[in-house]
Protein backbone atom coordinates (compact mmCIF):
# COMPACT_ATOMS: atom_id res chain seq x y z
CA UNK A 1 0.00 0.00 0.00
CA UNK A 2 2.95 2.23 0.72
CA UNK A 3 4.25 2.19 -2.50
CA UNK A 4 1.00 2.40 -3.90
CA UNK A 5 0.52 5.72 -2.45
CA UNK A 6 3.81 7.18 -3.24
CA UNK A 7 3.32 6.33 -6.80
CA UNK A 8 -0.39 8.14 -6.60
CA UNK A 9 1.22 11.39 -5.08
CA UNK A 10 3.65 11.54 -7.91
CA UNK A 11 0.23 12.17 -10.52
CA UNK A 12 -0.17 15.71 -9.61
CA UNK A 13 -3.04 17.59 -11.09
CA UNK A 14 -3.67 14.40 -13.28
CA UNK A 15 -5.38 12.57 -9.75
CA UNK A 16 -7.49 14.32 -7.57
CA UNK A 17 -9.29 13.56 -4.34
CA UNK A 18 -11.20 15.21 -2.04
CA UNK A 19 -10.47 16.75 1.64
CA UNK A 20 -8.38 14.74 3.97
CA UNK A 21 -10.49 13.00 6.66
CA UNK A 22 -10.64 12.30 10.29
CA UNK A 23 -11.15 9.09 12.22
CA UNK A 24 -14.44 10.37 13.82
CA UNK A 25 -15.04 10.55 9.85
CA UNK A 26 -14.55 6.84 9.09
CA UNK A 27 -16.09 5.82 12.25
CA UNK A 28 -19.29 7.93 11.61
CA UNK A 29 -19.56 6.36 8.14
CA UNK A 30 -18.85 2.81 9.26
CA UNK A 31 -21.93 3.42 11.66
CA UNK A 32 -24.22 4.65 8.57
CA UNK A 33 -22.94 1.76 6.42
CA UNK A 34 -24.41 -0.71 8.70
CA UNK A 35 -27.52 0.82 9.80
CA UNK A 36 -28.60 1.47 6.14
CA UNK A 37 -27.67 -2.82 5.66
CA UNK A 38 -24.59 -2.15 3.70
CA UNK A 39 -21.48 -4.01 4.05
CA UNK A 40 -18.18 -2.31 6.07
CA UNK A 41 -15.80 -1.02 4.34
CA UNK A 42 -12.59 -3.46 4.97
CA UNK A 43 -9.64 -3.07 6.75
CA UNK A 44 -7.04 -2.21 3.53
CA UNK A 45 -9.25 0.47 2.24
CA UNK A 46 -9.74 1.97 4.97
CA UNK A 47 -5.79 2.48 5.01
CA UNK A 48 -6.68 3.86 1.62
CA UNK A 49 -8.99 5.95 3.11
CA UNK A 50 -6.94 7.58 5.66
CA UNK A 51 -4.36 8.85 2.93
CA UNK A 52 -7.07 9.44 -0.08
CA UNK A 53 -10.52 10.69 0.48
CA UNK A 54 -11.69 9.60 -2.70
CA UNK A 55 -9.53 9.27 -5.99
CA UNK A 56 -10.58 9.78 -9.92
CA UNK A 57 -7.44 9.24 -12.36
CA UNK A 58 -7.86 8.43 -15.44
CA UNK A 59 -11.34 6.50 -16.06
CA UNK A 60 -11.18 4.92 -12.73
CA UNK A 61 -12.51 6.71 -9.73
CA UNK A 62 -12.66 5.57 -5.93
CA UNK A 63 -15.26 6.18 -3.10
CA UNK A 64 -15.02 8.52 -0.49
CA UNK A 65 -16.54 10.06 2.55
CA UNK A 66 -18.63 12.94 1.16
CA UNK A 67 -15.82 14.37 -0.75
CA UNK A 68 -17.62 16.83 -2.95
CA UNK A 69 -20.40 17.70 -0.46
CA UNK A 70 -23.18 15.53 -1.93
CA UNK A 71 -23.53 12.16 -2.90
CA UNK A 72 -21.11 11.68 -5.72
CA UNK A 73 -18.25 9.44 -4.73
CA UNK A 74 -19.13 9.40 -1.01
CA UNK A 75 -19.37 5.40 -0.51
CA UNK A 76 -22.42 5.27 1.67
CA UNK A 77 -25.04 7.22 -1.12
CA UNK A 78 -23.30 5.33 -4.06
CA UNK A 79 -24.18 2.22 -2.49
CA UNK A 80 -26.91 3.32 -1.57
CA UNK A 81 -28.05 4.57 -5.52
CA UNK A 82 -26.52 1.14 -7.11
CA UNK A 83 -28.24 -1.02 -4.11
CA UNK A 84 -26.44 -4.22 -4.74
CA UNK A 85 -28.62 -7.11 -4.22
CA UNK A 86 -26.02 -8.49 -1.38
CA UNK A 87 -25.03 -5.15 0.10
CA UNK A 88 -25.06 -7.01 3.55
CA UNK A 89 -22.17 -8.86 2.48
CA UNK A 90 -20.96 -7.00 -0.83
CA UNK A 91 -20.06 -3.07 -0.96
CA UNK A 92 -18.69 -1.08 -3.94
CA UNK A 93 -15.84 0.51 -3.31
CA UNK A 94 -15.30 2.27 -7.13
CA UNK A 95 -15.51 2.18 -10.58
CA UNK A 96 -13.76 2.42 -14.04
CA UNK A 97 -15.88 2.78 -17.28
CA UNK A 98 -16.96 -0.76 -17.46
CA UNK A 99 -16.77 -2.40 -13.95
CA UNK A 100 -17.49 -1.79 -10.73
CA UNK A 101 -14.69 -2.30 -7.82
CA UNK A 102 -16.25 -4.11 -4.87
CA UNK A 103 -15.85 -6.02 -1.80
CA UNK A 104 -17.09 -9.56 -0.90
CA UNK A 105 -17.02 -9.80 3.03
CA UNK A 106 -17.85 -13.21 3.54
CA UNK A 107 -15.32 -14.22 1.09
CA UNK A 108 -12.68 -11.65 1.96
CA UNK A 109 -12.29 -10.63 -1.89
CA UNK A 110 -12.10 -7.81 -3.57
CA UNK A 111 -14.25 -8.34 -7.11
CA UNK A 112 -14.42 -6.52 -10.80
CA UNK A 113 -18.05 -6.74 -11.15
CA UNK A 114 -19.92 -5.90 -14.61
CA UNK A 115 -21.34 -2.86 -14.70
CA UNK A 116 -24.34 -4.19 -16.37
CA UNK A 117 -25.23 -7.41 -14.93
CA UNK A 118 -23.38 -6.99 -11.74
CA UNK A 119 -21.45 -10.72 -12.82
CA UNK A 120 -18.51 -11.06 -10.84
CA UNK A 121 -15.57 -11.14 -13.32
CA UNK A 122 -12.59 -11.86 -11.59
CA UNK A 123 -11.26 -11.44 -7.93
CA UNK A 124 -8.29 -10.36 -5.78
CA UNK A 125 -7.38 -11.27 -2.14
CA UNK A 126 -5.97 -7.98 -2.09
CA UNK A 127 -6.67 -4.41 -2.28
CA UNK A 128 -3.88 -3.27 -3.68
CA UNK A 129 -4.30 -5.41 -6.95
CA UNK A 130 -7.58 -4.24 -7.01
CA UNK A 131 -6.87 -0.98 -6.72
CA UNK A 132 -3.66 -1.06 -9.49
CA UNK A 133 -6.54 -2.79 -11.63
CA UNK A 134 -8.83 -0.32 -11.92
CA UNK A 135 -6.01 2.90 -12.13
CA UNK A 136 -4.74 1.10 -14.66
CA UNK A 137 -1.16 0.37 -13.33
CA UNK A 138 1.24 -2.25 -13.12
CA UNK A 139 3.51 -3.14 -10.41
CA UNK A 140 4.84 -0.22 -8.69
CA UNK B 1 -21.67 36.02 -35.24
CA UNK B 2 -25.10 38.53 -34.74
CA UNK B 3 -25.93 39.89 -31.60
CA UNK B 4 -29.14 37.85 -31.57
CA UNK B 5 -27.14 34.31 -32.09
CA UNK B 6 -25.39 35.44 -29.71
CA UNK B 7 -27.30 35.65 -26.92
CA UNK B 8 -29.48 32.99 -27.85
CA UNK B 9 -26.45 30.57 -27.04
CA UNK B 10 -25.52 32.19 -23.88
CA UNK B 11 -28.98 31.08 -23.28
CA UNK B 12 -28.65 27.77 -24.64
CA UNK B 13 -25.72 27.04 -22.58
CA UNK B 14 -26.92 28.74 -19.34
CA UNK B 15 -30.03 26.01 -19.69
CA UNK B 16 -28.18 23.52 -20.11
CA UNK B 17 -25.79 23.97 -17.11
CA UNK B 18 -29.54 24.53 -15.15
CA UNK B 19 -30.42 21.04 -16.57
CA UNK B 20 -27.62 19.31 -15.65
CA UNK B 21 -27.60 20.58 -12.21
CA UNK B 22 -31.17 19.52 -11.89
CA UNK B 23 -30.04 15.79 -12.70
CA UNK B 24 -27.09 16.09 -9.87
CA UNK B 25 -29.86 17.45 -7.42
CA UNK B 26 -32.31 14.43 -8.49
CA UNK B 27 -29.48 12.25 -8.05
CA UNK B 28 -28.49 13.50 -4.40
CA UNK B 29 -32.04 13.89 -3.22
CA UNK B 30 -33.04 9.97 -4.69
CA UNK B 31 -29.50 8.97 -2.59
CA UNK B 32 -30.78 10.84 0.70
CA UNK B 33 -34.42 9.84 0.59
CA UNK B 34 -33.43 6.15 0.46
CA UNK B 35 -31.17 6.47 3.30
CA UNK B 36 -32.63 5.82 6.95
CA UNK B 37 -32.95 8.39 9.38
CA UNK B 38 -30.45 8.31 12.58
CA UNK B 39 -28.99 10.88 14.77
CA UNK B 40 -25.44 9.54 14.16
CA UNK B 41 -23.99 12.54 12.62
CA UNK B 42 -25.49 15.36 14.50
CA UNK B 43 -23.70 14.90 17.02
CA UNK B 44 -20.81 16.14 15.43
CA UNK B 45 -19.76 18.95 13.32
CA UNK B 46 -17.83 16.91 10.01
CA UNK B 47 -18.33 16.71 6.38
CA UNK B 48 -20.32 13.92 6.24
CA UNK B 49 -23.21 15.80 9.04
CA UNK B 50 -22.73 18.69 6.30
CA UNK B 51 -24.19 16.82 3.14
CA UNK B 52 -26.77 15.59 4.91
CA UNK B 53 -28.14 19.98 5.84
CA UNK B 54 -27.60 20.60 2.00
CA UNK B 55 -31.02 21.82 1.27
CA UNK B 56 -32.98 19.40 -1.26
CA UNK B 57 -35.87 20.57 -2.57
CA UNK B 58 -36.94 17.03 -3.59
CA UNK B 59 -35.91 15.53 -0.23
CA UNK B 60 -38.88 14.55 0.89
CA UNK B 61 -40.42 12.65 -2.56
CA UNK B 62 -40.57 9.38 -2.11
CA UNK B 63 -37.85 7.36 -4.36
CA UNK B 64 -39.67 6.00 -6.35
CA UNK B 65 -41.69 9.39 -7.38
CA UNK B 66 -37.81 10.68 -8.00
CA UNK B 67 -36.58 7.92 -10.43
CA UNK B 68 -39.74 8.96 -12.23
CA UNK B 69 -38.83 12.70 -12.33
CA UNK B 70 -35.31 11.65 -13.39
CA UNK B 71 -36.46 9.21 -16.44
CA UNK B 72 -39.04 12.18 -17.47
CA UNK B 73 -36.50 14.47 -17.73
CA UNK B 74 -33.69 12.45 -19.46
CA UNK B 75 -36.19 10.78 -21.71
CA UNK B 76 -37.09 14.53 -22.56
CA UNK B 77 -34.16 15.52 -23.95
CA UNK B 78 -34.94 13.85 -27.04
CA UNK B 79 -31.45 12.20 -27.43
CA UNK B 80 -31.80 9.31 -24.82
CA UNK B 81 -34.03 6.66 -24.75
CA UNK B 82 -34.46 3.77 -22.51
CA UNK B 83 -32.35 0.48 -23.69
CA UNK B 84 -34.55 -2.33 -24.14
CA UNK B 85 -33.03 -5.88 -23.80
CA UNK B 86 -33.26 -7.93 -26.87
CA UNK B 87 -34.05 -11.36 -25.99
CA UNK B 88 -32.92 -12.73 -29.20
CA UNK B 89 -29.05 -11.13 -28.02
CA UNK B 90 -26.92 -13.85 -26.67
CA UNK B 91 -25.00 -12.39 -23.63
CA UNK B 92 -20.96 -12.82 -23.34
CA UNK B 93 -19.24 -15.29 -21.31
CA UNK B 94 -16.92 -14.11 -18.46
CA UNK B 95 -13.92 -14.39 -20.55
CA UNK B 96 -15.42 -13.27 -23.48
CA UNK B 97 -16.09 -9.42 -20.84
CA UNK B 98 -12.64 -9.93 -20.07
CA UNK B 99 -11.29 -9.77 -23.41
CA UNK B 100 -13.66 -6.85 -24.19
CA UNK B 101 -11.90 -5.10 -21.66
CA UNK B 102 -8.51 -6.15 -22.35
CA UNK B 103 -8.90 -4.84 -25.47
CA UNK B 104 -10.18 -1.36 -24.19
CA UNK B 105 -8.21 -0.61 -21.88
CA UNK B 106 -5.10 -2.70 -22.14
CA UNK B 107 -4.85 -3.71 -18.72
CA UNK B 108 -3.82 -7.53 -18.38
CA UNK B 109 -5.57 -9.42 -15.46
CA UNK B 110 -3.18 -10.90 -13.05
CA UNK B 111 -4.12 -14.06 -13.12
CA UNK B 112 -4.87 -15.96 -9.21
CA UNK B 113 -3.31 -19.50 -8.76
CA UNK B 114 -6.16 -21.00 -8.90
CA UNK B 115 -7.50 -19.34 -12.40
CA UNK B 116 -4.41 -21.05 -14.47
CA UNK B 117 -5.21 -24.49 -15.88
CA UNK B 118 -4.04 -27.78 -14.01
CA UNK B 119 -1.73 -27.89 -17.37
CA UNK B 120 -0.16 -24.80 -17.47
CA UNK B 121 0.53 -24.77 -13.29
CA UNK B 122 1.99 -28.37 -13.82
CA UNK B 123 4.20 -27.40 -17.09
CA UNK B 124 5.23 -24.32 -14.75
CA UNK B 125 6.19 -26.37 -11.95
CA UNK B 126 8.01 -29.39 -13.30
CA UNK B 127 10.54 -26.24 -14.65
CA UNK B 128 10.87 -24.94 -11.73
CA UNK B 129 11.35 -28.70 -9.70
CA UNK B 130 13.76 -29.26 -13.09
CA UNK B 131 16.08 -25.94 -12.76
CA UNK B 132 16.12 -26.86 -8.69
CA UNK B 133 17.95 -30.07 -9.82
CA UNK B 134 20.32 -28.40 -11.94
CA UNK B 135 21.74 -26.24 -9.05
CA UNK B 136 21.50 -22.85 -10.96
CA UNK B 137 23.06 -24.28 -14.45
CA UNK B 138 21.75 -23.00 -16.92
CA UNK B 139 19.46 -25.09 -19.01
CA UNK B 140 18.75 -24.33 -22.95
CA UNK B 141 15.07 -23.57 -24.22
CA UNK B 142 13.54 -27.01 -25.50
CA UNK B 143 11.51 -24.67 -27.22
CA UNK B 144 11.35 -22.64 -30.05
CA UNK B 145 8.51 -19.77 -30.59
CA UNK B 146 7.67 -21.76 -34.19
CA UNK B 147 6.76 -25.17 -32.34
CA UNK B 148 3.65 -23.38 -30.78
CA UNK B 149 0.36 -22.68 -32.78
CA UNK B 150 -2.23 -20.62 -30.94
CA UNK B 151 -4.87 -21.67 -32.87
CA UNK B 152 -4.66 -24.95 -30.76
CA UNK B 153 -5.87 -22.88 -28.01
CA UNK B 154 -9.86 -22.47 -27.99
CA UNK B 155 -9.90 -19.35 -25.93
CA UNK B 156 -7.12 -17.32 -28.49
CA UNK B 157 -10.18 -18.19 -31.37
CA UNK B 158 -11.90 -15.22 -29.64
CA UNK B 159 -9.07 -13.05 -28.75
CA UNK B 160 -7.34 -12.96 -32.08
CA UNK B 161 -10.48 -11.24 -33.60
CA UNK B 162 -9.56 -8.38 -31.80
CA UNK B 163 -7.16 -6.07 -33.46
CA UNK B 164 -5.21 -5.01 -30.50
CA UNK B 165 -5.23 -8.43 -28.95
CA UNK B 166 -4.32 -10.55 -31.75
CA UNK B 167 -0.91 -8.27 -32.22
CA UNK B 168 -0.04 -10.46 -28.80
CA UNK B 169 0.35 -13.97 -30.55
CA UNK B 170 4.27 -13.47 -31.43
CA UNK B 171 5.40 -12.12 -27.45
CA UNK B 172 3.08 -14.82 -26.27
CA UNK B 173 4.65 -17.99 -28.41
CA UNK B 174 8.37 -16.15 -27.64
CA UNK B 175 7.39 -16.27 -23.70
CA UNK B 176 5.92 -19.80 -24.32
CA UNK B 177 9.69 -21.04 -24.83
CA UNK B 178 11.33 -18.72 -22.79
CA UNK B 179 8.78 -20.48 -19.79
CA UNK B 180 9.32 -23.94 -21.61
CA UNK B 181 5.79 -24.67 -21.73
CA UNK B 182 5.18 -28.15 -23.95
CA UNK B 183 3.44 -27.08 -26.94
CA UNK B 184 1.10 -30.26 -26.45
CA UNK B 185 -0.49 -29.07 -23.89
CA UNK B 186 -2.07 -25.84 -25.55
CA UNK B 187 -5.41 -27.22 -26.15
CA UNK B 188 -5.78 -27.39 -22.41
CA UNK B 189 -4.42 -23.43 -21.70
CA UNK B 190 -7.29 -21.17 -20.99
CA UNK B 191 -7.08 -17.10 -20.76
CA UNK B 192 -5.70 -16.86 -17.16
CA UNK B 193 -2.64 -18.73 -18.34
CA UNK B 194 -1.97 -16.85 -21.51
CA UNK B 195 -2.60 -13.41 -19.42
CA UNK B 196 0.21 -15.17 -17.04
CA UNK B 197 2.67 -15.45 -20.21
CA UNK B 198 1.64 -11.80 -20.86
CA UNK B 199 2.43 -10.28 -17.40
CA UNK B 200 5.40 -12.38 -17.03
CA UNK B 201 6.53 -10.92 -20.83
CA UNK B 202 5.88 -7.61 -19.48
CA UNK B 203 7.78 -7.72 -16.41
CA UNK B 204 10.67 -9.15 -18.42
CA UNK B 205 10.93 -6.74 -20.84
CA UNK B 206 8.74 -3.86 -19.34
CA UNK B 207 7.13 -3.34 -23.02
CA UNK B 208 2.95 -3.13 -22.55
CA UNK B 209 1.00 -5.32 -24.46
CA UNK B 210 -0.18 -3.05 -26.89
CA UNK B 211 -2.34 0.13 -27.60
CA UNK B 212 -5.55 -0.08 -26.10
CA UNK B 213 -8.36 0.78 -28.20
CA UNK B 214 -9.20 3.37 -25.70
CA UNK B 215 -6.20 5.10 -26.42
CA UNK B 216 -7.05 5.02 -30.35
CA UNK B 217 -9.96 6.48 -30.15
CA UNK B 218 -8.62 9.61 -27.95
CA UNK B 219 -6.53 10.02 -31.04
CA UNK B 220 -9.37 9.57 -33.36
CA UNK B 221 -11.47 11.94 -31.74
CA UNK B 222 -8.94 14.68 -31.35
CA UNK B 223 -8.01 14.06 -35.16
CA UNK B 224 -11.55 14.31 -36.28
CA UNK B 225 -13.10 16.70 -34.03
CA UNK B 226 -10.61 18.62 -32.18
CA UNK B 227 -12.56 22.29 -33.57
CA UNK B 228 -15.82 21.16 -32.49
CA UNK B 229 -14.63 20.13 -29.09
CA UNK B 230 -12.84 23.24 -28.93
CA UNK B 231 -16.22 25.05 -29.50
CA UNK B 232 -18.53 23.22 -27.19
CA UNK B 233 -15.91 23.30 -24.11
CA UNK B 234 -15.38 27.39 -25.20
CA UNK B 235 -19.07 27.39 -24.87
CA UNK B 236 -18.81 25.46 -21.10
CA UNK B 237 -16.56 28.35 -20.00
CA UNK B 238 -13.17 25.82 -20.28
CA UNK B 239 -10.72 28.18 -20.72
CA UNK B 240 -9.34 27.52 -24.20
CA UNK B 241 -5.42 26.53 -22.92
CA UNK B 242 -7.10 23.55 -20.63
CA UNK B 243 -9.29 22.51 -23.86
CA UNK B 244 -5.69 22.14 -26.03
CA UNK B 245 -3.83 20.56 -22.86
CA UNK B 246 -6.56 17.98 -23.02
CA UNK B 247 -6.29 17.73 -26.52
CA UNK B 248 -2.42 17.68 -26.68
CA UNK B 249 -3.42 14.60 -24.22
CA UNK B 250 -5.50 12.77 -26.28
CA UNK B 251 -3.40 13.37 -29.29
CA UNK B 252 -1.10 10.73 -26.57
CA UNK B 253 -3.96 8.51 -25.86
CA UNK B 254 -4.73 9.71 -22.78
CA UNK B 255 -7.55 11.99 -21.16
CA UNK B 256 -8.07 13.88 -17.86
CA UNK B 257 -10.88 12.23 -15.25
CA UNK B 258 -13.46 14.31 -16.23
CA UNK B 259 -14.41 12.90 -20.00
CA UNK B 260 -15.16 9.22 -20.09
CA UNK B 261 -15.83 6.82 -23.12
CA UNK B 262 -19.16 5.40 -22.48
CA UNK B 263 -20.08 2.62 -25.05
CA UNK B 264 -23.03 2.67 -27.19
CA UNK B 265 -25.74 0.87 -27.31
CA UNK B 266 -25.96 0.53 -23.77
CA UNK B 267 -25.65 -3.19 -24.15
CA UNK B 268 -21.96 -3.00 -24.31
CA UNK B 269 -20.68 -5.72 -26.16
CA UNK B 270 -21.59 -5.37 -29.28
CA UNK B 271 -23.74 -8.74 -30.36
CA UNK B 272 -23.60 -7.83 -34.26
CA UNK B 273 -23.10 -11.56 -35.70
CA UNK B 274 -22.11 -12.18 -31.74
CA UNK B 275 -18.81 -10.14 -32.86
CA UNK B 276 -17.36 -9.27 -29.47
CA UNK B 277 -14.51 -7.42 -31.14
CA UNK B 278 -16.42 -4.33 -32.69
CA UNK B 279 -17.80 -3.63 -28.82
CA UNK B 280 -14.81 -1.10 -28.49
CA UNK B 281 -14.60 0.59 -32.13
CA UNK B 282 -14.77 4.04 -32.64
CA UNK B 283 -18.04 4.15 -33.96
CA UNK B 284 -19.89 2.40 -31.12
CA UNK B 285 -17.71 5.08 -28.86
CA UNK B 286 -19.97 8.62 -26.95
CA UNK B 287 -17.20 10.44 -25.13
CA UNK B 288 -18.85 12.64 -22.13
CA UNK B 289 -18.55 14.37 -19.29
CA UNK B 290 -18.60 11.41 -16.29
CA UNK B 291 -20.86 13.93 -13.89
CA UNK B 292 -23.60 14.04 -14.83
CA UNK B 293 -24.22 12.43 -18.18
CA UNK B 294 -22.40 9.21 -17.66
CA UNK B 295 -24.05 8.73 -14.85
CA UNK B 296 -27.17 9.21 -16.38
CA UNK B 297 -26.79 7.23 -19.04
CA UNK B 298 -26.58 4.07 -16.71
CA UNK B 299 -29.06 5.43 -13.67
CA UNK B 300 -31.33 5.13 -12.92
CA UNK B 301 -32.11 2.93 -16.19
CA UNK B 302 -29.84 2.02 -19.01
CA UNK B 303 -30.19 4.71 -21.97
CA UNK B 304 -29.25 4.33 -25.30
CA UNK B 305 -27.47 7.49 -26.40
CA UNK B 306 -28.76 8.72 -30.40
CA UNK B 307 -26.25 6.36 -32.62
CA UNK B 308 -24.95 9.69 -34.38
CA UNK B 309 -23.64 11.52 -31.52
CA UNK B 310 -19.92 10.95 -30.75
CA UNK B 311 -19.33 14.03 -28.17
CA UNK B 312 -22.03 14.64 -25.84
CA UNK B 313 -20.79 17.72 -23.78
CA UNK B 314 -24.59 18.43 -22.93
CA UNK B 315 -28.26 17.42 -23.30
CA UNK B 316 -29.10 20.18 -25.73
CA UNK B 317 -27.49 19.85 -29.67
CA UNK B 318 -25.62 22.95 -29.14
CA UNK B 319 -22.83 20.84 -26.97
CA UNK B 320 -23.09 17.83 -28.72
CA UNK B 321 -21.07 16.90 -31.70
CA UNK B 322 -22.16 14.57 -34.07
CA UNK B 323 -20.40 11.75 -36.22
CA UNK B 324 -18.89 13.12 -39.78
CA UNK B 325 -18.36 9.51 -41.05
CA UNK B 326 -16.58 10.89 -43.74
CA UNK B 327 -14.15 12.35 -41.76
CA UNK B 328 -13.41 9.37 -39.78
CA UNK B 329 -13.44 6.90 -42.85
CA UNK B 330 -10.61 9.28 -44.37
CA UNK B 331 -8.88 8.49 -40.79
CA UNK B 332 -9.21 5.28 -40.62
CA UNK B 333 -7.50 4.94 -44.52
CA UNK B 334 -4.76 6.79 -43.15
CA UNK B 335 -4.32 4.57 -40.05
CA UNK B 336 -5.18 1.26 -41.35
CA UNK B 337 -3.04 -0.59 -38.70
CA UNK B 338 -4.84 1.04 -35.86
CA UNK B 339 -7.99 0.51 -37.08
CA UNK B 340 -7.06 -2.56 -38.94
CA UNK B 341 -10.77 -4.25 -38.60
CA UNK B 342 -12.73 -0.81 -39.64
CA UNK B 343 -10.37 -0.88 -42.30
CA UNK B 344 -11.16 -4.16 -43.66
CA UNK B 345 -14.79 -3.22 -43.38
CA UNK B 346 -14.45 0.41 -45.29
CA UNK B 347 -12.39 -1.98 -47.91
CA UNK B 348 -15.18 -4.53 -47.97
CA UNK B 349 -17.60 -1.98 -48.45
CA UNK B 350 -15.63 -0.29 -51.19
CA UNK B 351 -16.00 -3.33 -53.45
CA UNK B 352 -18.87 -3.53 -56.04
CA UNK B 353 -21.06 -7.09 -56.46
CA UNK B 354 -18.58 -7.32 -59.26
CA UNK B 355 -15.55 -7.96 -57.03
CA UNK B 356 -13.70 -5.37 -58.65
CA UNK B 357 -12.32 -1.97 -56.08
CA UNK B 358 -14.00 1.03 -56.77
Amino acid sequence: MENLVKFINTLGSAAHTGPKLKNKDIILCQKELCFNGIAAIPDEYLKFLHHFNALTYGSAAFFGIVPQGDFYLDILRENILLNHPQKETNIILGFDEMSYIGYDNKNSLYQIIDKSDLEVLHTYNNCVDALMYALKIYDV
Amino acid sequence: MGRKKKISIEKAVREEIRFANAIRDKLNALSNAQLKENDFASKSKNYFSEAKKAPHKTSKKSSGLLKEELNILLQSTGCLKPHVIDPATPTPTRIQKLMTRFDFDGMIIKPNENDLSDAYSSAMKQRSDELYKIYGLYEPNKYWPSDYNLDDIPVWQDMKKFDTISTLGKRLRTQMAKQDIPPYILPEMNYFDLMHLALNYLRETKIPPFESARSRNFKMFAACYHEEFSYAMGLLGYKPQYTQKLLQKMRQGTCDDILHFHHNPNIQYCTDNNDISKTSHFSNMVLTFYMPYHRSFHYPNNMDVNKDIVFFGGYGPLLQIKHNIERERQYILRNPIAHRNEFKLIKQALIPDNGKSR
